[in-house]
Parts: structure tokens; C-alpha cells; sequence
């Protein structure tokens, strides 16, 4: 998995219901979250790239900040691991630091997890069994901690895609994202798509991958968004169109991207960094096909 | 046009022609293809390994890398590459069997106990295989170790009798691992490797033998609880070029080539064998019970294994000089380290 895939809508409603129900000793709890979901509508807004870039690592300070003085706030943390999961995989080219904010984000959502429900806890000690009984007993309330949690944890396991411990981890993250689309199948614009389109394609159909479910599910993700979700289209043109070796499709999605205009509300960053990846794309092409 | 003009086109043609095949024996290309995925990290080193030769070799030698499976399964890949549409491949072992009678001697089950053991027979008989496969028109460019294949189940058991009781897995259509667990008195269940997964989930199947990373990449092991602490079998790939097309090369570019290759194939195995133990550790902190034989069972393993490796030389799998080279060299290795 190239991304980490950015945002969840429903984490603002979260945020907000949370800031109105709590009481005067959580008030300040409230706003710092207010704060957190102001930078992470900023961060993901932004048509910029180049600000966002330079701007983020500044915002990953202050909401350090704000975990720090508010070390149980469950959604504080929450966003605090999307942001950091965020810039791991969009922003950052160094290995080393790319592993720190992966590692961090990961850490930082399964700290969530376990504020929000105690169940949660221990998610990646307990064995693959139990882990699925408490991920079934979730509901839809639950829901926008299981995103972040598989979305930071995948994140994770790309960074350490060469670490076979990390890599035994991956079935837990999956299935992770498929109770999210069990609970609500149009989520965060149909990006939990993307994860399970690139969890189907990660390995050659000689090896049990299956392209064709990546394809339904890339697919997924571009009706849900109503065609505004441009990343889909670049893990489909990398992940299914190179598998499948099929140049017309690849430089067809590749070109789609590249010519749309990557404004969507919350989708906008994202979108930006599947034009970035789009343009790689087309430029090893002519080198993969 | 008069006669002499077309001796003159003529004479321009045939140069034309031998500045053609000039430029096309001074350009050699070789596409390559393999199961493995896109982006892994030796895939990676792969890649860089073929631009530094493209490079060291000034365009002489190119080569085009087609991975994952895009070419198809190794069967593919060596079909393809008798049809002159590939020149080279990286495959395992066991697709040579119907080629070659020296490629799976390695493959002996239960027979090395160790990589140490491993690395010292290689030492001396690697050019032996190697050998076997260039006789018949492989330029083979190397082995590369992947590690044991172990039994994992989802069944608890150590001894050759509760491994009777189990539902095992066979690769499908290869009659070299069905002959092997017949010896073991094992009647396994064949099903293609896409299929596993699904067998596992449904219990078609309980129990595989392959080496930890294989586990984990392919993701059997949320399907199982037990490993068996007992190397079933040595698993290793090899890296062929095209005999033909290789000879076409240089002689300094062929043995920069194999060296460059040789050195990246080392590189690779050196990984592989420090992931297959953090594979086995990882699995044990995901949950898996490594269960140990006693002695008396591990003999009992072992017993049937040698006739298992008598079947494979009767099947003309293998040679006798080979199996006994084999062992030869494994004893005395034994004997020089006192096991």
C-alpha cells in the first residue's frame, strides 16, 4: 500500500458530539478537540500541497501538545494518529522517519481504540481468533476508531513492508476494514474500498491475489465518491492495471486523474497526492510495460 | 537500373543488413519474469541490480523484469521461455523435476538439520546442479535459499502416526510432493496454492508444510495454531537465463553478468534466511504453539524420509551419485563439527 489514505467526515460529527456532551472539568477537552478537527479540516482541504507539506509537521507539534495535556481523550487521540499516519505516507521521504510517524500513528490509534472500548486493548498481542470476536461485537458507533485504527495500522505495515512481524499483522488491519464497511459500506467516501481493492491486489493472482476483486472494489470507491475520489483511481491504475498488465487501462485511469481537478471538500488533499502518484506513474510506464 | 547500380544496392543492402545483425548482436536484451511481487524489497534489489549491469556493460546487456506473476506461474515462465518469448526467470525448483534430475537434490526431505549444513554442501555442489541445468540449454545463474518448510496446523501433533490422522496440503500437479508424502504414508489433499486459504477456513485441509515467511505472506497462519519444530525440507528458487541468448554476449560481459548476478543472488539469501527466523519468531508472537518431537519421534521422521529419498532416485527424480555425494559431504561435515 503506497498511502495512508486521509480522513474520515464522520470524525467531525464525532468530535462535536463529544464537545457538547461533555461537562465543565472536559470543556477544555472539548476545544482542544475543537482545535484538532479545525487543523485536520484544514490540513485535508487544502488544494496545497507544498503548504500543507511545510505547514503540517508545526500542527503534529501542537497536537502533541494537546495529547499531552489530554493523555485519555479517545478522540483526541484518534485524530492525533490520523494526522501523524497522514503525513507518514504522503509527506515524508526519509525511511527512518517515515517508519517514527507510521509507528507513531499506529501507537497513537490503538491508544485511542482502547480509551474508546476496553476490549480494543490489546488488539495486536491477542491471537487472530479473539481479535475477531471483539472486532464482531463492534457497532456503528465504534465505527470511526476502527477506520483509523486499520487505516494507521496499514499505513504501518507498508512502512515495515520488509519485517515479517509486521507483515503477520496485515490479516488484523484487513479485517479491521472490512467490519468498517460491514457497519456502513458508503464510510469516508468509499475509501475503505481503496484498502480492501490494494489488500486483494498486494499479491500476484499466482500467489492467491485477486485482481478482479481489486478492480470491484477500487471501482467502489470511485461510484461511492461520485468519481471524485482520484486515489482510487491511482491504487487502481498501480494495483490492479500493472498486475493485470494492461498499458491501455493504466494510462487511461492515469490520465483521468491527472486531468481532474483535484478540489473535493475533505478528498481535496488526498486527491492531490493521487495526482503526485498519477504522474509517477505515467512516468515509469513506459519502464513497467 | 544498370548492372553495376545493382551491385552497388546490392553490396549497400548487405552492409545494411551486417550493420543490423552487427547492432543486434551488440545489444542483447533478456526478459525476465517471476511470481514474486512488485516492490518487495529483492525485488528492488533486483532491479537495481539489472541497471548496474546495463550500465557497467554500456547498453550491451539490457534486461526487462516482468514480476508478479504478470507472465504467469513458473510453469508459465518456462513455457514461455522454451517459446523464446522470455530469456530468463527466477522459478522454484520443483518445475525443472521433468528437465532436470539434479535441480531438486536440495529438496531431500528432512535431511539438513540446519543452514550451516546447507551452505557447506552448496559449496561444493552447487556446480554440480548448475551444471546439469546448462546441459540442458539453461545459462543457471545461481540457487537462492528460502528457508524450511515446516509443518504448520491447526491440529496439535509430533509424531509421523498424528500426522497420518491430519488433512495435508499438496501443491496440485506436483507429483514430486504427492510421491513424498505417500513415503511418509501421509495421503495428502492437492489444491492449488490460490486455494489454500479457502481450505484452511473451511478445514478441506488442516495442516501445510512451508517455510514461515511463505505463512505469513500468503496469510495461512491466522489459520493456524501449531508449528512443528522439525525442518521438513529445504525450499530454494533458481535464477535461469536463456542458454542461446546469453552465448550471444560478450565473454568478459557473460561473466560480469554472472558475477553481478551471483553477488545480488548471495545478498538475497543472506535476507531470506534472517526473515525465516524472524518469521518463525513472529508467528510464535502471533499466537503459534511451536511444538517439539521427542527423539524417538524425530527417527521415527527420519526413517521414513530416507525412503522417501530411495523412491526419488527409483522415480529418476534424482541421481544416486548426486544423494550419495549429498550425503557424504553431510557426514563428514557432521563429523568435522561433532553432531
Amino acid at each position: 500500500m503506497r498511502s495512508h489514505l486521509l480522513k474520515t467526515p464522520r470524525v467531525s460529527i464525532l468530535l462535536l458530539g463529544v464537545a457538547l456532551m461533555t461537562s465543565c472539568s472536559a470543556i477544555i477537552s472539548g476545544v482542544t478537540n475543537s482545535i484538532a478537527e479545525d487543523l485536520s479540516a484544514a490540513v485535508l482541504g487544502s488544494p496545497d500541497f507544498g503548504v500543507v507539506d511545510e505547514g503540517l509537521p508545526a500542527y503534529l507539534l501542537l497536537v502533541d501538545a494537546l495529547v499531552e495535556g489530554n493523555p485519555a481523550d479517545a478522540a483526541l487521540l484518534n485524530t492525533a494518529a490520523m494526522l501523524n499516519g497522514s503525513y507518514a505516507s504522503g509527506f515524508v521521504d526519509d525511511q527512518s522517519r517515515r517508519e517514527y510517524f507510521a509507528t507513531k500513528a499506529k501507537s497513537l490509534a490503538l491508544r485511542a481504540s482502547c480509551h474508546h472500548r476496553a476490549s480494543f486493548c490489546d488488539f495486536v498481542a491477542t491471537s487472530f481468533s479473539q481479535f475477531k470476536e471483539a472486532v464482531d461485537d463492534t457497532s456503528i458507533r465504534d465505527i470511526d476508531y476502527l477506520y483509523i485504527l486499520a487505516s494507521s495500522w496499514s499505513g504501518w505495515i507498508q512502512v515495515h513492508s520488509s519485517d515479517y512481524a509486521a507483515i503477520a499483522e496485515l490479516p488484523k488491519a484487513k479485517y479491521l476494514m472490512e467490519r468498517v464497511i460491514q457497519l456502513d459500506s458508503n464510510y469516508a467516501k468509499g475509501s475503505p474500498y481503496i484498502y480492501m481493492g490494494v489488500f486483494a491486489t498486494f499479491l500476484p493472482a499466482a500467489l492467491g491475489g485477486e485482481p478482479e476483486v481489486g478492480r470491484e472494489n477500487f471501482e467502489l470507491a470511485v461510484e461511492i465518491s461520485g468519481g471524485e475520489n482520484l486515489y482510487a483511481k491511482s491504487m487502481m491504475a498501480e494495483m490492479y492495471a500493472r498486475a493485470i498488465f494492461d498499458r491501455e487501462l493504466h494510462d487511461r485511469l492515469v490520465e483521468e486523474v491527472l486531468e481532474s481537478d483535484p478540489r473535493a471538500g475533505d478528498l481535496t488533499l488526498q486527491n492531490v497526492v493521487a495526482q503526485k502518484l498519477a504522474l509517477q506513474l505515467r512516468e515509469s510506464a513506459d519502464d513497467f510495460f | 537500373m544498370t548492372f553495376s547500380k545493382r551491385v552497388f544496392t546490392g553490396a549497400l543492402i548487405l552492409f545494411l543488413s551486417v550493420g543490423v545483425v552487427l547492432s543486434a548482436a551488440s545489444q542483447t536484451s533478456f526478459k525476465i519474469a517471476t511470481v514474486s511481487p512488485d516492490g518487495s524489497a529483492w525485488m528492488r534489489d533486483l532491479r537495481r541490480t539489472t541497471s548496474l549491469i546495463e550500465a557497467q556493460t554500456e547498453g550491451r546487456v539490457s534486461f526487462r523484469v516482468y514480476p508478479g506473476g504478470v507472465m504467469g506461474d513458473d510453469r508459465a515462465v518456462l513455457r514461455k521461455m522454451r517459446a523464446r518469448q522470455l530469456q530468463g526467470g527466477i522459478v522454484q525448483t520443483g518445475v525443472l523435476e521433468p528437465i532436470s534430475s539434479a535441480v531438486q537434490l536440495y529438496n531431500l526431505p528432512m535431511f539438513f538439520r540446519d543452514f550451516e549444513e546447507v551452505t557447506k554442501v552448496r559449496s561444493t555442489m552447487d556446480s554440480i546442479l548448475l551444471q546439469d541445468l546448462a546441459d540442458h540449454g539453461f545459462e543457471a545463474l545461481g540457487f537462492v535459499g528460502v528457508g524450511f518448510a515446516n509443518a504448520m496446523s491447526s491440529k496439535s501433533g509430533t509424531s509421523i502416526n498424528d500426522a497420518r490422522r491430519l488433512k495435508v496440503w499438496a501443491p496440485k500437479g506436483d507429483a514430486g510432493a504427492v510421491r513424498l508424502l505417500d513415503a511418509f504414508g501421509i495421503v495428502p489433499v492437492p489444491l492449488s496454492i490460490v486455494d489454500v486459504l479457502a481450505g484452511l477456513q473451511t478445514g478441506l485441509i488442516d495442516t501445510v508444510a512451508v517455510p514461515p515467511t511463505a505463512a505469513i505472506v500468503l496469510q495461512w497462519h491466522t489459520q493456524l495454531d501449531y508449528i512443528l519444530d522439525l525442518p521438513f525440507m529445504y525450499i530454494y528458487s533458481v535464477f535461469v537465463l536463456d542458454a542461446r541468448q546469453f552465448a550471444r554476449l560478450e565473454p568478459s560481459d557473460q561473466e560480469l553478468t554472472r558475477k553481478t548476478f551471483r553477488t545480488f543472488l548471495s545478498r538475497v539469501e543472506q535476507q531470506n534466511y534472517a526473515d525465516h527466523d524472524r518469521a518463525l519468531a513472529a508467528l510464535e508472537r502471533q499466537g503459534l504453539t511451536v511444538l517439539t518431537p521427542s527423539e524417538e519421534e524425530i527417527a521415527v521422521w527420519r526413517s521414513a524420509a530416507e525412503r522417501a529419498a530411495a523412491a526419488w532416485v527409483a522415480s529418476d527424480i534424482l541421481v544416486n551419485d548426486h544423494v550419495n555425494m549429498l550425503e557424504e559431504t553431510v557426514a563428514t561435515y557432521r563429523e568435522s563439527t561433532a553432531r
